[in-house]
């Protein structure tokens, strides 16, 4: 019917051009952040950023990301892998019906309301409790992606592992093994990829999260010495950076955090890419077996 | 069921043919309102600057119907910049025009100070009652270039120096490190608003921070620097050494509605709208 394919076309046109804007951002990142790239070489990843001297080395940025994604994920993995054993598997069906969707209003939280809560009680608690010079550090930032990413990482663990079929745990308890051991060797490795993908993601949602960090770091463009102190008021990272600079920055300093931008979405992407495949590829072992 | 469905799709179909209708008319309509016979005065740059071009452009749009201003900030080298290839009318800069900039763009930029501003030194409360409430030229230079990191070098308690400065690019930040004459700084802490400063100030018992003038308060109170006090006077008279001017470029000599835009800022409707928003007149 005509009428039916003009409404196909439509609503293609409009799938169209969500990809057209994926596409369009793309471009318009690496055209704006090639001139750095050109003129800065290899030093753009340097840890040289003075832009009255016109360096732009975003180095200590991209460190600080990594430092602080991985202080977050230290946090995050343990409690969240441990949070969605306990939704999935052992929590009784009462406590389970409210505990998954108050673990996911905690993802609805705006990061602006974290980065609020971090200035107001966390950098406050933290400068006394560790005799630090100020209660702005990588630490807190790390902190608090860490209570960020833990609602990704404990829902989608707890759907993978919820998708493991019965039988497969009935089968380990009928033979006699115990609870846990059925967790540990059944539910767990058959979900691992699942897991992973929630992991993954977690550690997407760490790096890309932007409000929260850059109001409890101290963003100067400095790596800490030694670079593991993760105490110091020093350290940004990639997202900060751009927030911090973008408002006053001119000439080839947008140019430089735009190369941190495409940094950053490359990251993201192939994060966001990996957990799908991941995903994908737990579906296929269920419904194949 | 199939007419059900049929009378559905129609009804959809009415809609969005509607809708497109009312998008496409809404442009026209909205476009054809323009009024050919205004002029618009764009203004660009400083976000130091902003709050004053933004008060006044509110004013005088109110009081005239023939010239609109519009403003929007981007920073002192945006607005330079845009000021020169004639994107903007003004440049709002809170620095002078450097002279690479002349270089690029040729001499060709006019200055109008439009109002004069002071960074204020200030120090948490503790270090303050403690006894700091003078600081030379040279210890702040200490402080903020790490050869001092104590706060009994300036005969406080035995503290480290908590130490916060403005972002890069920032045009406080700008005329704090030109006219303390440091190059690249030892802080500890990088803000990227004068609000920021002030909580990490006021959070902390042993910080040091600077800020423009309206942040001073009796939480983050504000250090003589050789002496002087910052304040209206001092800053007039040129006694406080930490203070700048406000400027609006333009791209030579102005047309006249550009310039009865600047004679109201710089007239004494425009200077108390200066004041209003924490700044310091220039009559």
């Amino acid at each position: 019917m005509l009428k039916d394919r003009i409404i196909q076309n439509i609503f293609f046109i409009v799938a169209a051009f969500s990809i057209f804007i994926i596409f369009f951002i793309f471009f318009f990142l690496f055209q704006e952040a090639f001139p750095a790239f050109q003129t800065m070489g290899w030093d753009i990843f340097g840890t040289n950023w003075n832009v009255a001297k016109g360096q732009y080395g975003i180095g200590a940025a991209v460190f600080g990301t990594l430092i602080v994604t991985a202080g977050a994920m230290i946090i995050a993995i343990p409690l969240g892998i441990m949070g969605a054993i306990f939704s999935s598997e052992l929590a009784p069906l009462k406590i389970r019906v409210i505990l998954k969707p108050l673990i996911e209003l905690l993802a609805g939280i705006p990061s602006i309301v974290y980065g609020f809560i971090g200035i107001t009680l966390l950098v406050g608690y933290l400068q006394p409790s560790f005799d630090m010079l100020s209660g702005y550090s990588l630490l807190t930032g790390s902190l608090i992606l860490g209570v960020m990413a833990l609602p990704i990482i404990v829902s989608m663990s707890d759907d993978a592992m919820k998708a493991v079929p019965r039988q497969l745990k009935e089968a380990s308890l009928a033979v006699g093994a115990t609870k846990w051991q059925t967790i540990k060797k059944v539910t767990i490795p058959t979900s691992i990829s699942g897991i992973s993908a929630a992991v993954i993601l977690g550690i997407g949602r760490a790096v890309g999260e932007t409000m929260a960090v850059s109001l409890v770091l101290g963003n100067m463009m400095k790596i800490p010495i030694p670079p593991w102190d993760m105490f110091e008021t020093t350290g940004a990272t990639v997202t900060s950076l751009i927030a911090h600079e973008m408002g006053e920055a001119a000439g080839l300093q947008i140019n430089a955090l735009f190369a941190g931008a495409v940094i950053l979405f490359i990251v993201v992407a192939i994060m966001s890419i990996s957990s799908n495949i991941l995903q994908e590829r737990i579906e296929k072992k269920f419904r194949g077996g | 069921m199939m007419t059900m469905i049929k009378e559905h799709n129609k009804k959809f179909g009415k809609a969005i043919v509607v809708l497109t209708v009312s998008i496409v008319l809404g442009a026209v309509f909205l476009s054809g309102c323009t009024d050919q016979e205004t002029t618009t005065i764009t203004i660009k740059g400083s976000s130091t600057v902003l709050p004053i071009a933004e008060s006044c452009a509110e004013a005088f749009n109110a009081a005239h119907n023939d010239i609109k201003v519009t403003v929007a900030g981007g920073g002192s080298g945006l607005g330079i910049k845009s000021v020169a290839t004639g994107e903007a009318d003004i440049g709002d800069a809170s620095r002078e025009v450097k002279q690479s900039e002349i270089g690029e763009y040729g001499d060709i930029f006019i200055d109008h100070k439009v109002a004069l501003d002071g960074v204020a030194v200030i120090v948490s409360k503790a270090i303050y009652d403690a006894g700091v409430t003078d600081i030379t030229m040279d210890q702040l230079k200490g402080i903020y270039n790490g050869s001092i990191s104590n706060w009994q070098d300036l005969g406080g308690p035995d503290e480290e120096i908590f130490v916060n400065e403005r972002e890069e690019g920032s045009g406080t930040r700008d005329t704090f490190m030109d006219i303390v004459d440091l190059d690249e700084t030892s802080a500890d802490k990088a803000n990227s608003a004068n609000s920021q400063v002030k909580q990490a100030v006021s959070g902390s018992d042993v910080a040091i921070g600077y800020v423009g003038l309206g942040y001073i308060s009796d939480e983050t109170p504000a250090l003589k620097i050789d002496g002087v006090y910052p304040s209206g006077a001092t800053i007039k008279d040129e006694s406080y050494p930490i203070s700048r001017s406000l400027h609006m470029y333009t791209n030579g000599e102005p047309t006249d509605a550009v310039e009865e835009f600047l004679n109201f800022v710089m007239g004494s409707e425009g200077q108390a709208i200066v004041e209003e928003e924490g700044f310091i007149s220039i009559l």
